[in-house]
């Protein structure tokens, strides 16, 4: 029951970095709190039904339409919310969360009107989970494990060794600076916003994949996103990957072996202590 | 840049105008008079979930409509039009109070129909100080078995009824084991309370005891546990959200057992779940079929447009509205003390029966005493407002609900007894 459980966690724990990633790497360039990314996720889940389910695109078309759609949305969100609030209104950081709380309800709402409040699902099979050694893993669950592992991998080589990674990490370390150095920021948070938002996108289908898509899986998962965040260490991406493997892990073993009811917030008791022992995180930067 | 930015401007003044101006009016035409001549209508409350984890009850408001079709085209209630005032209560006890004040002090509604197990106690104080009926079609909650309250009443059976019947077509079935898989919610644990007893009064083994989080990603770790020392079956209630992602987690797992449920097992939860939810089966609130169900059945799906469509709790709400306004007849004044005084002179013996607003009115016009019959039973009012209504036995098969037969609560009976005297209501 133990390994099941732990595996159990991977599973959910690599949708969360996932999710964690993307969230970890705005904060880092914007250094402010999105609080749309939940929205965005359930945005992605939702496009991706409307492709594979509505429209009768195979899956893998439809999570590709997906990860540029929401990555578009994000974009908008940047142009005609967060940069007029920053560079007209000079808005600080409590100022800009407010705001995309603002466009939270805006995106929650416009799915509720289109697509109800009723839970959907991909057309897309689960079948029955298999046996890895001592772990049960069902083929989509193994599909969206390596999907996010692999992507995870192509950010940090993004971030690593190409031009446009290191002008992000420039930029997330001193802008002003980066600005003197002849970096264009303006492009490189752009690209944050694209690259952030579609990764948002991409974990809001993964999520609808191992489990449903429904109107508050966005604002319900956002909770559980920033503490993986926070424990890993604000701002660090990476961090954030290993926040979320450890919360998603906890959480199923808190299930299995103490408080079912009280899973999430065992999630935040974990978080908790963490801080106490590290305040800025376990990787905190 | 300036172009820009004074377009955009206009956009957003375009479209906050916008917004006021449809708020404005939706807000206001209530305040806009009936035309000279026409009676001024009276308004009832109807505060139930259209969002939130119970957002599938919203779907009995065809109900109340078709009770109030018929009552209106039988020229209202002391000559004048019932209008119907909702709420959506989103399944939160801050909305379900904002609603019931909304309800109470701006649309001044003598009763209100509504709302479920996980707001009723939220609102009812209000009521009470208001002087308000609250009505609930579909609260099953055992904590409201025993509030004795001028105002409370209920057109559907207590949980006490379903849980007993969830366990003894259980036990009608062989089975020997069982596990509890319920929410962390007033509804859930009510039916848990009844479970537990009723497992014990009739010889099944409770295996398992899990109280999950609903709306999560994931409940393998649970389901797990569940199934730990092999139940025969599994009593669940599962909100259609929490539904799709544990039905598709117990088929990937193989876990299997007869799974029985609640009135949660509607058809959102269908439509959410299958085909994963196949062979999942519930006992729940149901009106037995006669004539006059059939007439009411093709009521329903003429104005749903959807061919077998009954929504859990819609014959429950037809009742709730016809006795409020029999009971309005009754006591010739628009106001929730005169109601409430005459919903037992209407709903219970001695009278003769009558079976909708029409023929009742007729009668309590003639100076006669009537019991209205509804179409999920007797509905006659105990002295804290409970009534007894039918339940049905269903299975998920071929993507539809199945009946496979109905229970009246007497069918229950000797068993029925037992768990009343030792079960606990939920706090």
């Amino acid at each position: 029951m133990l390994l099941l459980s732990i595996g159990f966690g991977i599973i959910m724990g690599g949708v969360l970095a996932l999710a964690a990633l993307g969230l970890s790497l705005l904060f880092r360039t914007v250094k402010f709190i999105n609080f749309s990314y939940g929205d965005t996720l359930a945005l992605g889940a939702f496009l991706a039904f409307l492709f594979n389910v509505t429209l009768g695109f195979p899956m893998f078309l439809s999570i590709l339409i997906t990860i540029i759609l929401t990555g578009i949305v994000g974009l908008i969100i940047h142009k005609i919310v967060v940069k007029p609030l920053k560079e007209n209104v000079k808005a600080g950081p409590l100022t800009l969360l407010i705001a995309t709380m603002g466009v939270a309800f805006i995106i929650r709402n416009t799915i509720l009107i289109i697509w109800g409040p009723d839970p959907k699902m991909y057309k897309v099979i689960s079948g029955a989970a298999m046996k890895l050694g001592p772990f049960m893993v069902t083929p989509i669950q193994l599909t969206a494990i390596i999907i996010s592992v692999s992507i995870m991998i192509l950010i940090y080589l993004l971030l690593q060794y190409t031009k446009i990674g290191k002008m992000i990490r420039a930029t997330s370390d001193n802008i002003e600076l980066a600005r003197i150095r002849g970096i264009r920021t303006e492009n490189v948070v752009t690209w944050t916003w694209l690259i952030s938002s579609g990764l948002a996108g991409l974990a809001g289908v993964m999520v609808g994949l191992i489990g449903s898509v429904d109107v508050n899986m966005g604002i319900e998962m956002l909770l559980v996103i920033f503490a993986s965040v926070i424990m890993g260490g604000i701002g660090n991406p990476y961090g954030a990957v290993a926040g979320a493997m450890i919360i998603g892990i906890a959480m199923e073993l808190s299930s299995a072996f103490a408080w079912a009811e009280y899973k999430v917030a065992f999630a935040y008791l974990l978080m908790g202590l963490i801080l106490l022992l590290r305040p800025r995180g376990l990787f905190a930067r | 840049m300036k172009k820009w930015n004074i377009w955009k401007g206009m956009v957003v003044l375009t479209l906050a105008l916008g917004v006021a101006s449809l708020t404005l009016i939706l807000g206001t035409s209530s305040l806009i008079p009936p035309a000279r001549g026409a009676a001024e209508p009276i308004n009832i409350g109807l505060l139930i979930p259209y969002t939130g984890t119970l957002g599938w009850v919203g779907a009995c408001q065809v109900g109340v409509d078709i009770a109030k079709d018929e009552i209106n085209a039988a020229g209202g209630v002391l000559g004048r039009p019932i209008e119907i005032k909702i709420v959506d209560d989103e399944t939160k006890s801050d909305a379900a109070i904002a609603g019931e004040e909304k309800l109470i002090n701006i649309d001044k509604v003598p009763a209100i129909i509504g709302p479920t197990s996980v707001t009723f106690r939220s609102v009812l104080p209000l009521a009470e100080k208001y002087h308000v009926v609250q009505l609930s079609p579909t609260a099953g909650s055992t904590a409201l078995d025993f509030i004795k309250s001028k105002f409370l009443f209920r057109t559907v059976s207590s949980d006490l009824g379903m849980g007993t019947g969830m366990v003894f077509e259980a036990k009608k079935r062989g089975h020997k084991k069982a596990a509890l898989f319920y929410a962390d919610d007033e509804s859930s644990q009510s039916n848990r309370g009844v479970n537990i007893p009723a497992c014990k009064i009739l010889g099944i083994e409770i295996v398992a005891d899990v109280t999950y989080n609903p709306r999560q990603a994931s409940y393998r770790s649970e389901l797990m546990t569940v199934f730990k020392n092999k139940p025969d079956v599994v009593f669940f209630e599962c909100d259609p959200q929490t539904a799709a992602v544990v039905f598709k987690q117990v088929t990937e797992l193989g876990l299997k057992a007869d799974w029985i449920g609640t009135d949660y097992v509607n058809d959102q939860m269908l439509e959410a779940t299958w085909p994963y939810s196949k062979g999942v089966g519930a006992v729940q609130p149901a009106a037995k079929p006669s004539d006059r169900y059939k007439v009411f059945a093709q009521e329903v799906e003429k104005r749903t447009k959807k061919p077998g469509l009954m929504p859990l709790f819609t014959p429950n709400a037809y009742d709730a509205l016809n006795i409020i306004c029999l009971a309005l007849e009754s006591g010739k004044k628009v106001n929730g003390d005169a109601i409430a005084e005459n919903m037992r002179v209407v709903a219970n013996p001695p009278g003769t029966k009558v079976y909708n607003f029409a023929e009742g009115v007729k009668l309590l016009r003639q100076g006669k005493k009537i019991d209205y019959e509804g179409l999920c039973g007797s509905q006659n009012f105990d002295e804290t407002g409970n009534v007894i209504t039918s339940l049905g036995i269903i299975k998920i098969e071929d993507n539809k609900r199945n009946y496979l037969g109905y229970l009246d609560e007497s069918d229950l009976g000797e068993t029925l007894q037992k768990v009343k005297k030792i079960f606990t209501p939920v706090k």
